[in-house]
């Protein structure tokens, strides 16, 4: 066990996977010489060299495409995409290459490739770098999309999505880089689709992943001082959901508030709160409740970006709500 | 016969209902024909409708902001204001506005607002049916009214409507509704010594489409616990720790009578930030009070002597509304809660006179205050009102009594607004 920032922790799974398997390697903008804009990959050049850590010109629709293309031929690339704004570039390999050519060729094909990125508010990066485009992901059949929280889970979910056979989107956020916290030295591995309750509760249930988790967290330890006992469950899956969590969790405490940074309109407060009413209704004392962002750019104003991005006390104030 | 104000069938050719935007006339006002009464908004524009005769305006059926279906009847125009038998082939009226007629909570027992259906939820319909409970005889504290769990749960172990807002956990809490939009600073009303939070009925649906409402039931009221309390101050300390149990630091403060009084006291516990206050026939500002009133209110076990004393509390009898006294005896209905309420009147009214004296707390007040007080009121004599200092805004209304809140709730609600706007 090690103390480790969540990107110390992600720089282990790369380093880790690196050795373990001569056919993983890394390509992206400023990964190599400069680290990672967010150093995720610090130091991975040197240990590796550049015919597997590679510097790309800022081409995102000819990286996707080329992550497709090196992972059809046998490797296994992890790309690095420096903001998830910018996945909107992606999408066409996503959508039209990425997810059905395993489908169309019946298999005889696999894309074992890992798609990093980051995005997410609260740091005062305005309206271009602070997207959270999860559900652009989500919504795409044949993608993994995945969202750790913790250090531990940055490092296990990552490692198991470099052995994935199938595409996975791997979502980290920017104000999550620092964090620190104990991560399990060596073969740790966290199963993609599973959830994991950060906090157990009777009251009411609060579903999020990322730094969601952590105002979600903020948001139990103050309904607690008003006698509201909340359940928190990190999701660290978009996609596919842990639905046997989310149902055993409803089932316990009757009132769902569900929390993602991104666009309420069509979000994925919008997914989930269905596919809680699809196969828990009859669990559920109130209807559901959904923190999200507000349906507007992000501010570069902070105060303006704390009124339109999901907060703990939003966070309480729809739990207060749900057990109104 | 009345003559229905219909909208035309040729407005709809892309749709089959349109919304209310603005009525141009009230019930009761003389109409004349081509004089436009009510506009309304389809898809393209804002269509106005031209009274078809001269008359008077005798029914408004659909409030601004309701959808309508095309050839629905908005409203009637008779020969007076007695004349609402509508004319011509029987038409649905539109179902009104959740905001406009129907009380918030629903006087009988079990149906939530609007109609005869039942709002419960999943879970609080699954529970009843393995429990056996019949969900039309309970009562629902839930948003809207809606039936949850724990009514289902309280009426198959035989108790009475009891905290909502947050879970109920022990004995202590004071039982809180809240409606409206969430907001840090929200409106809370504190009712009069015998009522509960029934008594903002009129006021409510003025101003919870715009504010969040939180309404308290006092100690030995309504829904929240009965024990003994020895002043005021214990009221406002009981109703501060349940505002801020319920995550509020910050209100609008709104009281009448004994809830005017405890009110005025809540601020200066700390606990709870006073945006502004508006009192109603508060008491506390002097020492008389009709002592007759409050020990026959007190002594009333059934309708027919409760309903001279409830007349007492208007200036105009004929103003309460039909089955007042029958839902007041109803709430009334516990002796523990009356007994518990003779003890509070004993101890904060002995021989018909105000214990306690609020007027330096008046005086202290840095944020916007009013006094609302019937020149009617037969309880509490409004010339206490003239005990507040300058900085207080008085509000004397004519042909009103112990009860502007049910007399004129909609000018109430205005001075409301104007207090949270001038504390903004």
């Amino acid at each position: 066990m090690a103390l480790l920032r969540y990107a110390e922790a992600l720089n282990a799974a790369l380093r880790e996977e690196m050795v373990r398997d001569p056919n993983v390697f890394l390509f992206g903008e400023d990964i190599g010489t400069y680290g990672g804009v967010f150093k995720v990959t610090r130091g991975l050049l040197e240990e590796f060299g550049a015919m597997r850590v590679r510097d790309t010109p800022i081409s995102e629709q000819t990286l996707a495409a080329m992550a497709v293309s090196a992972a059809m031929t046998g490797t296994r690339p992890v790309l690095e995409i420096m903001y998830s704004d910018f996945m909107a570039l992606t999408i066409d390999a996503l959508v039209n290459q990425a997810s059905i050519y395993e489908y169309i060729w019946a298999g005889q094909v696999r894309l074992p490739f890992v798609l990093r990125t980051q995005g997410g508010g609260g740091v005062g990066a305005a309206a271009q770098h602070s997207k959270s485009l999860d559900v652009f992901l989500t919504h795409i059949p044949g993608l993994k999309v995945v969202a750790p929280a913790t250090p531990a889970d940055a490092k296990g979910l990552l490692k198991s999505a470099i052995r994935d056979p199938s595409p996975v989107v791997f979502l980290e956020h920017k104000s999550l880089y620092n964090l620190r916290d104990d991560v399990p030295d060596g073969e740790h591995l966290v199963e993609i689709g599973k959830a994991v309750t950060a906090r157990a509760g009777t009251d009411v249930s609060i579903f999020a992943t990322s730094r969601m988790v952590h105002e979600s967290l903020s948001a139990a330890a103050v309904l607690e001082t008003g006698g509201i006992s909340a359940e928190v469950v990190d999701l660290r899956t978009l996609r596919p959901l842990d639905l046997a969590a989310i149902k055993a969790s409803v089932a316990k405490t009757n009132h769902a508030v569900v929390v993602n940074e991104g666009w309420r309109f069509c979000g994925y407060t919008a997914e989930l709160s269905a596919t809680i009413m699809d196969h828990a209704f009859d669990d559920l004392d109130a209807p559901v409740e959904r923190v999200a962002q507000l349906d507007m750019p992000i501010p570069y104003s902070e105060p303006l970006e704390a009124v339109v991005i999901p907060t703990a006390e939003k966070i309480v104030a729809a739990a207060r709500r749900a057990l109104a | 016969m009345a003559e229905a104000i219909r909208v035309a069938g040729a407005v709809g050719e892309y749709m089959d209902s349109v919304t209310v935007l603005e009525w141009r006339a009230k019930p009761g006002d003389a109409v004349e024909a081509g004089q436009i009464v009510v506009v309304f908004e389809t898809a393209k524009a804002a269509t106005e409708v031209a009274a078809s005769r001269s008359g008077v305006l005798t029914k408004i059926f659909a409030s601004p902001g309701d959808e309508v279906k095309i050839g629905a009847t908005l409203g009637l125009i008779g020969d007076s204001a007695a004349d609402t038998t509508e004319a011509g082939p029987a038409s649905e009226p539109p179902r009104a506005g959740a905001g406009m007629a129907a009380p918030r909570r629903a006087a009988p027992a079990g149906h939530a607002a609007r109609s005869g259906r039942i709002v419960a939820s999943p879970l609080a319909r699954r529970t009843a049916r393995a429990r056996d409970v019949d969900l039309r005889a309970i009562r629902g504290t839930g948003p809207n009214g809606r039936i949850k769990r724990r009514d289902v749960e309280r009426a198959a172990k035989g108790g009475r409507p009891s905290p909502s807002g947050v879970p109920a956990r022990g004995q202590g809490s004071l039982n809180l509704l809240r409606s409206g939009p969430a907001c840090d600073t929200p409106v809370v009303f504190i009712h009069g010594f015998g009522a509960d939070t029934n008594a903002w009925r009129w006021t409510v649906p003025h101003l919870e489409r715009d504010h969040g409402i939180v309404l308290v039931d006092l100690p030995c009221h309504g829904a929240s616990p009965a024990h003994p309390i020895n002043d005021v101050i214990d009221l406002a300390r009981e109703v501060s720790q349940a505002l801020r149990d319920a995550g509020i630091r910050a209100a609008h403060l709104v009281g009448h009578s004994l809830g005017g009084a405890t009110a005025l006291a809540l601020p200066e516990l700390g606990g709870v930030r006073l945006a502004s206050l508006c009192l109603i026939a508060p008491a506390g500002l002097g020492p008389d009070i009709d002592g007759a009133f409050v020990a026959g209110f007190l002594r009333a076990t059934g309708v027919e002597s409760l309903e001279p004393w409830l007349r007492r509390l208007v200036a105009d009898p004929a103003r309460l509304p039909p089955g007042f006294a029958e839902a007041s005896m109803a709430l009334r209905a516990d002796p523990a809660l009356r007994d518990a309420q003779r003890m509070l009147a004993d101890t904060l009214f002995p021989d018909g006179t105000q214990r306690f004296d609020l007027r330096g707390a008046l005086g202290r007040l840095q944020v916007p205050a009013k006094i609302v007080w019937g020149l009617a009121d037969s309880v509490i004599p409004w010339r206490h009102a003239l005990a507040s200092p300058g900085h207080v805004g008085l509000h004397l209304l004519p042909n009103v009594g112990h009860l502007p809140h049910l007399e004129a709730p909609e000018l109430l609600a205005r001075l409301v607004r104007e207090l949270i706007r001038a504390a903004a």
